[in-house]
């Protein structure tokens, strides 16, 4: 097998607009297997965009996506969770009438098989599945998060940190090889903070998963990521580990506005 | 008495009936529905001033359809205004099947179911882009459509003089009375209930569930939106179907005025006020919605005796009280009465330390 690509997730020259306001203005990125790989830019700049392009959500005018060297850039979006990509959301989007466990359950639905008569009469398919699903994700998910408590909990009535926390639960029971965050630090206090910093690293180093990682929080950022690519206005201006990214002037100028505040802000 | 649930295996913790009591309970109830409630029936009868076991059947019955429009409409968040139809072409179909092409009373009941079923996926399908009050109007033509079918369809339905329909006999043995009938109605009713909360709680109820709630992010959990809303059109029409078939072989004649409007916006009310989203709803609304008018009647009965004209003066005053009873439910209860039932068992089974 030719080998000259070997990034998990590649994008591709990637054009995106709205009418006659352009999102994304030619954005390429390769994401290496195991890696994670921070977003960052100011408001606007197009990050959630490319995450939204590669879940099928919008449709790009121009470029191509590359899952592990298969073309996704046509695939209908359901289709794109049984590839292995899955992904939590800027603002949560959890059924907010369903429990914990049955989102996270839901989280599993590509990989279930029974059909509705199986589940309906809970013959044995659909019996030896559910259990067998229950016990993966409570010694695989709901262990590793730490939300063993509030389990069978309506989601609509748990506070917003330990939604953000489902959400990440629901997602890893996707089984994904890469998992896409959107700001899964915002609106949190300094301890989730840290305890979700911590879940990412768990998550990446145990199962080897890839993750893109969209964060304002830039001590965060630049603490767990291996990589940040910088957006702004829909084009790159600037990629590579974090200690260079905090020296970059472009970014600088760009995201930080240039002043001394700006050090203090990339963590010096 | 139990201080907690301390369940060792998975298996038991993803029961339906969690407990010993609850097993109790639901035990008892089977006893009494199976044995108990013939026995009293008659004799409830004589009390209230109409057939009790009629009503227990027609109860069934409804409970059925109910079931099959909560699963639409409170588990997969689509709105239809077409279930009264649909229950029409499960009528009908039972009824044509069994009289007309000769097919045993156990085949075309479900093919009743089936045939409804599908006629139900295709007027689902503007679901794919419809949404809310747009899909109920869309879904209102079906009522139309099929309403127009069923009076003009002279040669398969008999028009506007309606169809009739034997008893139906299975292996040799014909339902006679009502009671022959409660038995089959409320084990279909039961296997409908279990299929349902089972269904609910396994992969397809799952996404149906995901799709009310957010579909965007069901998609993107690999949910095939319109797979599921379709899927969700043809269960819930089968179960309406299913309904309608045994509305044929019980009242023993069907027309096109069984089935009108009005029979959709009654199905609608039975799982808005029953509870949307809780399999409870359905068994609850259609109780109310059933026996309220029936109980309604005795008070103005003996009013009628004491004030010979009050139908003069109130000729509608029943079904002023029972809109009544019903906007004051959805302003004091709108979750339903099953919300009501969760509550009241929750206080119970902290009772008397609720704390």
């Amino acid at each position: 097998m030719e080998t000259a690509n070997m990034a998990q997730l590649e994008v591709q020259d990637l054009h995106l607009s709205f009418g006659g306001l352009t999102a994304l203005n030619g954005v390429s990125l390769a994401v290496d297997p195991g890696e994670i790989f921070a977003i960052i830019g100011p408001n606007g700049a197009g990050k959630t965009c490319i995450l939204n392009c590669i879940c099928r959500f919008y449709y790009p005018d121009k470029g191509k996506i590359l899952f592990e060297d298969r073309d996704v850039t046509q695939l209908a979006p359901h289709k794109v969770a049984g590839m292995g990509i899955a992904r939590t959301f800027q603002n949560i989007e959890l059924f907010q009438g369903m429990t914990v466990l049955d989102n996270i359950k839901l989280g599993a639905h590509v990989h279930l098989r029974s059909g509705f008569l199986s589940g309906g009469f809970y013959w044995g398919k659909a019996r030896k599945e559910e259990v067998k699903l229950r016990r993966e994700i409570e010694e695989r998910i709901i262990d590793l998060l730490e939300i063993q408590a509030i389990r069978k909990k309506i989601v609509g009535t748990l506070p917003y940190g330990l939604q953000k926390r489902v959400e990440l639960a629901r997602a890893l029971a996707m089984q994904p090889r890469i998992l896409l965050l959107d700001e899964p630090m915002a609106g949190m206090n300094l301890e989730e903070t840290e305890d979700m910093a911590r879940f990412i690293l768990d998550i990446n180093e145990e199962r080897r998963v890839a993750i893109v990682l969209i964060e304002h929080d830039m001590g965060v950022v630049m603490d767990i990521s291996d990589r940040v690519f910088v957006l702004d206005f829909g084009t790159k201006i600037a990629e590579g580990p974090p200690e260079e990214i905090q020296h970059n002037e472009h970014v600088i100028n760009a995201y930080l506005g240039g002043s001394d505040a700006a050090f203090s802000k990339l963590g010096f | 008495m139990p201080t907690g649930l301390f369940h060792s295996t998975y298996q038991e913790d993803e029961k339906i009936f969690r407990t010993v009591w609850l097993k109790c309970w639901m035990g008892g109830l089977l006893l009494f529905l199976f044995i108990g409630f013939p026995f009293v029936a008659p004799s409830l009868s004589g009390v209230f001033g109409f057939s009790v076991q009629h009503m227990a059947n027609m109860i069934g019955i409804y409970i059925i359809g109910a079931h099959g429009l909560n699963l639409l409409t409170g588990f997969t968040g689509q709105i239809s205004l077409g279930h009264g139809a649909f229950m029409g072409v499960g009528a009908y179909t039972s009824g044509i099947l069994f009289m007309k092409a000769g097919w045993p009373f156990w085949l075309s009941l479900p093919a009743a179911g089936l045939v409804t079923a599908g006629v139900g996926m295709i007027f689902g399908v503007p679901s794919l882009r419809l949404r809310g009050l747009y899909l109920a109007i869309a879904t209102m033509a079906a009522q139309f459509i099929i309403g127009y079918a069923m009076r003009n369809w002279t040669s398969l339905t008999g028009g506007s003089g309606g169809l009739n329909v034997d008893r139906p006999s299975f292996f040799g043995f014909t339902l006679d009375t009502d009671l022959h009938y409660y038995y089959l109605i409320l084990i279909l009713t039961i296997v409908a209930t279990l299929f349902l909360k089972n269904l609910l709680r396994t992969r397809t109820g799952r996404a149906m569930v995901a799709v009310r709630d957010r579909y965007l992010s069901a998609e993107i959990m690999g949910v095939n939106l319109f797979k599921y809303r379709l899927l969700a059109f043809g269960i819930s029409s089968f179960y309406v179907g299913v309904a309608g078939g045994l509305f044929a072989h019980y009242n023993l004649v069907v027309s096109d005025e069984h089935f009108t409007m009005w029979l959709s916006i009654q199905y609608l009310a039975m799982v808005i006020i029953g509870g949307l989203g809780h399999v409870l709803g359905g068994i609850f609304g259609t109780i109310f919605m059933v026996l309220l008018p029936e109980v309604l009647r005795i008070p103005t009965e003996i009013l009628s005796n004491i004030y010979p004209n009050i139908f003069a003066i109130f000729g509608t005053l029943r079904e002023l009280v029972f809109g009544l009873v019903i906007i004051l439910f959805l302003i004091f209860e709108p979750d339903g009465l099953a919300a009501r039932w969760h509550t009241i068992r929750a206080y119970w089974k902290l009772w008397p330390f609720s704390y």
